[in-house]
């Protein structure tokens, strides 16, 4: 059996699950919005398992899991508890705290143990720092933008004198919000972007800032189990997409072509991804115009529809392979 | 710093056709015709600078061969890369994850068979679209039952052809769009006028309901092949490489209840009930259609559009497997719409 804990969302799972149908493999998906009732989590000598109920009454035992595919969103557990009436409700709060803190450590304790089965990616894996991961990016050999993270104009302005022009971004995720306008509602996200310097305060909200790249194109690649599916995305030329190819422009898409990695690019990747314990991911660089290969992220629950339609891939193919229990 | 070539993106396929070209823009699900001497060109010179093709071509031609690599700069279809050979080609398989993929089944007031059956099989092989076709009145509460009936299936896109009738309203068909999203086309024909209606409070704007004044009574309305069918894309382009871009993973039931790989064929492979869709797949008279692709049929395999025109093989020149179809009226030696 083959388990999948995905959002309630995701068409890449949905594609997957029809090669594991067409392969005869049998699976079970769990979502975020499914909330689970534990039965039981054993630790001993022998094994570490646990059994847990879905709400339709079918029993998820990990002993029969062969697979696991953590492809996004996490495990949602049934709170069940009756608190004595005569607490106050300042200690009824803290009571209701308390439990909400040892569920959450109890499903770590899930993830942990599932994370322990042949596996696709773990929960423990899926956010990571993205600070720690330029860092190990460096260790891997891989070049990465000078970065800087600062509050004061003084600091950016030296950092610039430097490294040229900068761009900003978020720390760790960028912000995604809704409007309500006269058509209704409108989605807004926030991108990387250009600095101007001229209108940066004195003062301002801890910002991270990394050197503009003399971008020649992108690269959008999917690691999966050491093989590289790399696509590059020809942005620059558009300035709409020119500091960000997610600004997409809809009418005249950016050349998306299929791309191979020169290898000791990919040696590095593999130490890196390795050194993050992920098995898959969507990496981005970007390839300057003197041939610099630099780093920039890896999402590990990224889309990568995106890059397996374009050029023709088969992605969701190689994961159901991947997955399977006698290959 | 390299010297840089021009190179075309692997998702930019010339294809070469008798009396002129195409280039296959299939990110951008678009075409643009181009000259014989544009595509031979691209052939000799998979990378090339402007000096190479000037010394290739000779002066006189030097206009011309800007002109050429301006149009391609201009569509995109290509870029000046100086890291050139990491550029790979596309990959052009095609393979998907079901048994059949299409489904056709027809409906007249005489047939005698249940959907729901067929239905079933469909799901098992993971079909994932289906045409129902009805020829004669059929009743509201029917149709509903038959499409709830689909709600949980494999099936992602029903595309209906319906008779016109006084039990639906506009109103009525479009609640029934509103209500089943799988429906991705409904055709009223013969109705009184030609109408179109775009449903503004479906959730997507694309679906619309069409009346037609046509009157589809039987399979013979099928089997036209013109450039509005044309599907510029990967997945059509590479399906067409290898296989029936009108029958390959398809598998139909006629207005009789006859299982055939389309209702306008006249070979036909026993009565649903009696035989399975499953049992029929095992046949290789019924598999074998599906892999005539373009380049096997006369005409279309000198044909600039065989990669992404539609085909069929019902509807034939002189009723030939393997002439062109009737159907098509383009001449690609003349290049020519006749």
């Amino acid at each position: 059996m083959i388990l999948i804990l995905t959002s309630s969302d995701d068409q890449s799972t949905l594609e997957v699950i029809q090669w594991l149908n067409f392969y005869g493999l049998a699976w079970v998906k769990i979502d975020s919005s499914t909330p689970l009732t534990l039965i039981e989590l054993i630790l001993d000598d022998k094994e570490e398992e646990f059994i847990v109920e879905t709400p339709s009454g079918d029993r998820i035992d990990t002993r029969k899991i062969t697979a696991y595919w953590y492809r996004r969103g996490h495990l949602k557990l049934n709170l069940k508890y009756a608190l004595e009436d005569y607490l106050n409700d300042d200690t009824q709060r803290q009571f209701e705290q308390h439990m909400q803190a040892e569920i959450n450590v109890l499903i770590d304790s899930l993830h942990f143990c599932l994370a322990k089965k042949k596996r696709l990616n773990t929960f423990q894996t899926a956010d990571l720092n993205k600070h720690f991961v330029l860092s190990k990016a460096k260790d891997a050999g891989l070049k990465i933008p000078a970065t800087l993270v600062t509050s004061y104009k003084s600091v950016f302005g030296h950092f610039e004198l430097e490294n040229g022009s900068l761009i900003s971004k978020a720390i760790q995720h960028g912000i995604r919000f809704r409007l309500h306008e006269k058509k209704g509602w409108t989605e807004y996200l926030t991108y990387t972007e250009s600095v101007d310097a001229s209108i940066v305060p004195d003062l301002f909200f801890p910002t991270l800032f990394q050197s503009k790249l003399d971008k020649a194109f992108e690269l959008r690649i999917f690691y999966l189990n050491d093989d590289f599916y790399t696509m590059a995305i020809f942005s620059q030329k558009d300035e709409k997409t020119a500091v960000d190819f997610r600004n997409y422009n809809f009418e005249k898409p950016n050349r998306t072509i299929p791309y191979a990695l020169p290898e000791e690019i990919k040696v590095k990747l593999s130490a890196l991804m390795k050194s993050l314990k992920l098995e898959s991911g969507s990496i981005d660089m970007v390839v300057t115009k003197n041939n610099v290969f630099v780093f920039l992220e890896v999402n590990p629950v990224g889309q990568y529809g995106m890059v397996s339609n374009p050029c023709n891939y088969h992605l969701d193919q190689k994961i159901a392979h991947y997955l399977n229990p006698s290959p | 710093m390299e010297q840089k070539y021009f190179k075309l993106f692997a998702n930019c396929i010339p294809v070469k056709g008798a009396s002129r070209s195409i280039i296959c823009d299939l990110q951008r699900r678009d075409y643009q015709l181009i000259p014989n001497s544009l595509f031979d060109l691209l052939m000799s010179f998979p990378l090339f600078t402007i000096t190479e093709l000037i010394d290739a071509y000779g002066e006189n031609e030097r206009e011309t061969l800007i002109e050429y690599v301006s149009f391609l700069e201009e569509h995109e279809f290509g870029g000046w890369l100086n890291d050139h050979s990491a550029f790979q080609p596309l990959d052009l398989t095609w393979f998907k994850p079901s048994e059949i993929t299409n489904s056709i089944i027809d409906w007249n007031k005489d047939s005698d068979f249940e959907f729901e059956p067929i239905f079933n099989e469909l799901n098992d092989l993971n079909c994932q679209y289906l045409q129902l076709r009805f020829f004669d009145h059929f009743k509201k509460v029917r149709l509903e039952e038959l499409l709830t009936s689909l709600d949980r299936s494999s099936i992602l896109s029903i595309e209906i052809f319906f008779h016109d009738s006084l039990e639906f309203t506009t109103n009525d068909f479009q609640r029934l769009l509103r209500r089943f999203p799988r429906i991705t086309r409904l055709i009223v024909h013969s109705a009184k006028e030609n109408r179109y209606f775009n449903d503004p409070e479906h959730f997507l704007d694309l679906i619309a309901l069409n009346y037609t004044t046509q009157k589809i009574t039987d399979e013979a309305h099928c089997g036209e092949v013109h450039s509005g069918y044309f599907s510029c894309n990967i997945d059509h382009f590479t399906e067409a490489k290898q296989f029936n871009t009108c029958l390959n993973k398809k598998i139909s039931i006629d207005k009789k209840g006859q299982i055939c790989n389309c209702p306008s064929m006249t070979q036909k492979f026993g009565k649903i009930g009696d035989a399975t869709l499953n049992a029929t797949l095992i046949n290789e008279e019924f598999t074998t259609k599906w892999s005539t692709n373009k380049d096997q049929i006369e005409t279309c395999k000198d044909c600039e559009f065989r990669y992404i025109c539609s085909d069929c093989r019902a509807y034939t020149e002189g009723n030939l497997p393997l002439s062109k179809p009737a159907k098509c009226n383009y001449d690609p030696y003349k290049g020519e719409w006749n």
